[in-house]
């Protein structure tokens, strides 16, 4: 089953997540590979079964994970450590592929998310893919909804 | 009054417990759990009033948690904080004995009127 949820429809989720739960903005940004291709990205994945299969991903950069972790923790970032970093991306992922497969229709399940620490742009983002980007404090965020059946990523 | 939060993930329990300073349970002690097993466990040793735990967790969800609970104790005032939007599955975990529920992202406010609500405290 094809997922009919629209890539304003995800935009909105990721912004009320982010800014929610972080009290952060969370910008739409350009997509420009270029920019990208240099960095790092801390992954988070969760993955839904049911009438649609595939896998929800938020990635971004090391230094606005550890900013988030912290935002999410009242602490100062420098105090964030690698647990804080991966709790919290694990979480935004959570919540942001809860909010989305609440979308779906069919009944569907979420698994609980994993985190990756630190992979490649090219992990972020299997070619060949449309996928969201969000600019948060002058970081990057990526969000990517990938259905099994294709492995490709899809946004309306 | 004895607060339990369970919740898998540890950022989350933090949120809660931070949301829950700024509600009428504020000053309330609170353990945390991070399994439904865990919690049932916890629950079984101790004097809680309130419940706050999450939907999706791995091996003991939230749903099958509240049953459990439900068998032996029918006046713990439960809320499921949940990414979980769907009616007809909100209504099912209603139907099990969760009193309330709370959609993630939520906001201190949006929960403290929910424990205002069970408390049959007055806005």
């Amino acid at each position: 089953m094809k997922a009919d949820v629209s890539s304003a429809k995800l935009n909105e989720i990721a912004e009320r997540v982010w800014s929610m739960v972080l009290g952060l903005p969370l910008t739409p940004a350009k997509c420009d590979p270029g920019r990208a291709e240099a960095s790092a990205f801390v992954l988070g994945r969760v993955t839904i079964s049911g009438t649609w299969q595939g896998s929800v991903t938020l990635g971004c950069s090391p230094a606005l994970a550890r900013r988030a972790a912290g935002a999410m923790f009242g602490k100062p970032p420098a105090e964030a450590d690698p647990g804080d970093i991966r709790d919290a991306l694990g979480e935004l992922t959570n919540m942001v592929g809860g909010n989305f497969k609440t979308l779906l229709k069919g009944d569907c399940r979420l698994s609980v998310p994993d985190v990756v620490d630190v992979v490649p742009y090219a992990e972020v983002k299997p070619a060949p893919v449309e996928h969201l980007w969000f600019e948060c404090e002058g970081g990057l965020v990526i969000l990517n909804v990938l259905e099994a059946s294709t492995g490709r990523s899809r946004t309306t | 009054m004895n607060v339990l939060v369970v919740d898998d993930s540890s950022a989350m329990r933090k949120i809660i417990i931070s949301a829950l300073n700024k509600t009428e349970l504020r000053g309330s002690r609170t353990i945390e759990a991070a399994t439904g097993k865990e919690g049932l466990d916890k629950f079984l040793d101790g004097n809680f009033g309130f419940i706050l735990s999450d939907w999706n967790m791995p091996e003991m969800d939230g749903l099958e948690f509240v049953t459990r609970v439900r068998k032996v104790d029918n006046r713990v005032k439960i809320i499921m904080i949940t990414t979980e939007g769907t009616m007809g599955k909100l209504e099912n975990a209603l139907d099990q004995g969760v009193d309330e529920y709370v959609v993630k992202p939520f906001t201190p406010e949006t929960l403290d009127r929910k424990i205002k609500k069970l408390l049959g405290v007055k806005h």
